[in-house]
């Protein structure tokens, strides 16, 4: 497997073979070298305010709860039951002190600890209940209010696996004082794909809007001139990706002021260039100058963050996604504001968005050419625009114009060490 | 629980304007579709989700109430979709361009309506219950089928019913078809 994988992708990235995205054989391995190694994201604080809240969440094909337990520490623990596997919790989300799993009833706390037995005393040897509490998920560790989990109890930090791509979720995920907060439950749907072609997407590829998207962009041609003059994707570690475009220092903040378009009304935005206009000291003035378009961290967490939504690609096989998608909106900010700023979400992104369902065709779309084995010695191109990625005096990272694909060829150069990882190492 | 009508001439009425609707819709007249619509239209899709059962309800019906599924709205809520007149315009004059990716070729569909109550609301105004299963065809054998219930109210406008307000709920919690983008 190891031999074939270093064919699969070129070293610089600007090769991968249809394979990657079709084979049953690198899915399976996937689970093992991707899922169960990197962090990966869990949930967000503003879920799980009081102890006892929990929502469900997965780390690649693994269920899990995540939990704000009775001491109010965060906790994620394996949702299948120590005694036959049934999972203890079929709700995804609510609040309370005990999962019992339906077949013999044993509890658990929110925790995931083993707390009664009903059987226990009607058989005459005791059981270890300390030993047969749900399987913990070894690390968990927040930013910004994200929780990332990892099955791997070695991971490095979470700060040192974000490096600088903290710079450009604080810029979004700190914008606004209070920060954000999830809204409601998550859009889910499974989609026909595999699960690294949304997020190849949403890492950085701009420069497909003005295309697949035409039908909706040709009313806006500033915008495709916009985003062809100004944006850049930017790659602060390889797997991670920032786009966005960076304003002067003199841009009139009406225009790049987060969440205001020209349908907002007078107060709606009065409440948003209030916010902008502080953003500079709340956090850095280059901070403030960022417009922002996507951020993406390895493996497979997004963020839209003009439309407000974060999402998770769960794999479901090699042509399957399970697509989790959240509405996201700044915590503080008055509820009616709320109500209007949701539409930049839902009429364009998520399972009922005119955008999302232009790309979830082509992502769907995508599958049928990578089954095609008589292809497999034909890999896809990710070449455009090599070369070119330099670095910025002001933003840290490598950056890259509009077209260059530089972010996807990072992050399959990193997919692939990943997936020669443990073999290598042996 | 409520009454719906019997008066037979009314039931029918609003029966042939759903029929006429799905016909609209499964032949891609969506522009006739809109001269359909009330233009204070609110259309909205609840999110649909698994809630933690209430020990405090149980014994009674609220203990499996639909609505605790729902997420419909408020600033607690994220509907799959809130539309105005004005998005369910760009929903139904963005297949007619060449460059409308997601329709080319565009779906085949065909709407079933059935299950339709109506309740007389006031002089001019229904509401209307219905269910719905919209059959989706696109690519080869990839075929879906969308079913679940329309909570409508119509208002008589000189002889022509509008909607004035559409409610779809679905029953699936993760969503099997490929768009929830539809004109349900």
């Amino acid at each position: 497997m190891d031999t074939s994988i270093r064919g699969l992708v070129a070293p610089d990235g600007s090769h991968v073979s249809r394979q990657v995205f079709a084979s049953e054989d690198l899915y399976r391995l996937e689970q093992q070298r991707i899922f169960h190694r990197n962090w990966l994201y869990l949930a967000h604080e503003s879920q799980l305010k009081h102890p006892g809240d929990f929502v469900t969440a997965c780390m690649g094909e693994t269920p899990v709860i995540v939990a704000r337990g009775a001491s109010g520490e965060i906790t994620a623990s394996i949702n299948s039951c120590s005694h036959r596997g049934v999972p203890v919790c079929r709700a995804d989300r609510g609040n309370t002190s005990r999962f019992v799993c339906p077949y013999h009833n044993w509890a658990f706390s929110v925790e995931g600890d083993l707390v009664a037995i009903p059987q226990e005393r009607k058989v005459e040897h005791s059981v270890d209940k300390k030993a047969l509490g749900l399987k913990k998920v070894p690390r968990i560790e927040s930013v910004f209010g994200l929780i990332f989990g990892s099955l791997n109890p070695d991971i490095e930090p979470l700060e040192q696996y974000l490096g600088d791509m903290r710079f450009y979720m604080e810029a979004f995920f700190e914008r606004f004082p209070g920060g954000m907060e999830i809204i409601g439950t998550p859009h889910k749907w499974l989609l026909q794909g595999n699960w690294k072609l949304p997020v190849e997407n949403q890492l950085g590829d701009i420069g497909h809007a003005p295309y697949l998207h035409r039908a909706l962009m040709s009313a806006t041609p500033d915008a495709t001139q916009e985003l062809e003059d100004m944006a850049v994707t930017i790659v602060p570690r390889a797997g991670h990706a920032a786009s966005l475009k960076l304003m002067s220092p003199d841009a009139d903040p009406a225009s790049f002021a987060w969440g205001l378009d020209r349908t907002s009304p007078p107060h709606m935005k009065e409440y948003l260039l209030d916010v902008q206009r502080t953003v500079a000291e709340r956090l850095s003035p280059l901070q403030a100058r960022i417009k922002g378009m996507s951020l993406g961290i390895y493996p497979n967490l997004s963020l839209l963050w003009g439309n407000a939504t974060l999402r998770v690609s769960h794999p479901r096989g090699p042509g399957k996604i399970e697509y989790w998608s959240w509405l996201v909106l700044p915590a503080q900010a008055p509820d009616d504001i709320k109500e209007m700023l949701r539409g930049n979400y839902s009429v364009f992104f998520g399972p009922g968005g005119i955008i999302e369902q232009e790309d979830s065709y082509a992502w769907s779309q995508q599958l049928l050419g990578s089954r095609i084995t008589y292809l497999n010695d034909q890999p896809y191109y990710y070449g455009l625009g090599m070369g070119e990625e330099t670095t910025d005096p002001e933003l840290p990272g490598i950056v890259g114009r509009c077209y260059n694909e530089h972010y996807a060829r990072q992050f399959f150069a990193r997919w692939r060490e990943d997936m020669l990882g443990q073999e290598s190492q042996s | 629980m409520s009454t719906g009508t019997t008066d037979r001439d009314l039931v029918c009425r609003v029966e042939q304007f759903y029929y006429r609707e799905a016909r609209l819709l499964d032949e891609r007249c969506f522009q006739q579709w809109l001269a359909l619509l009330d233009p204070s239209i609110e259309y909205l899709i609840p999110s649909r989700h698994v809630p933690m059962p209430d020990p405090g309800a149980r014994d009674t019906e609220a203990f499996l109430a639909v609505d605790r599924e729902l997420g419909r709205s408020g600033p607690d809520a994220s509907p799959l979709r809130h539309d105005r007149f004005l998005q369910l315009a760009m929903r139904a004059m963005r297949p007619y361009k060449v460059t409308a990716w997601a329709e080319s070729p565009p779906p085949r569909t065909r709407r079933m309506i059935t299950n339709v109550e109506v309740e007389p609301l006031d002089e001019s105004g229904y509401r209307v219950y219905s269910n719905f299963h919209l059959f989706f065809s696109q690519g080869g054998a990839d075929n879906h089928s969308y079913i679940g219930c329309r909570r409508d109210v119509l208002r008589d406008v000189e002889g022509q019913f509008r909607i004035v307000r559409r409610e779809v709920i679905t029953d699936w919690d993760i969503i099997t078809g490929p768009t929830m983008a539809l004109l349900f």
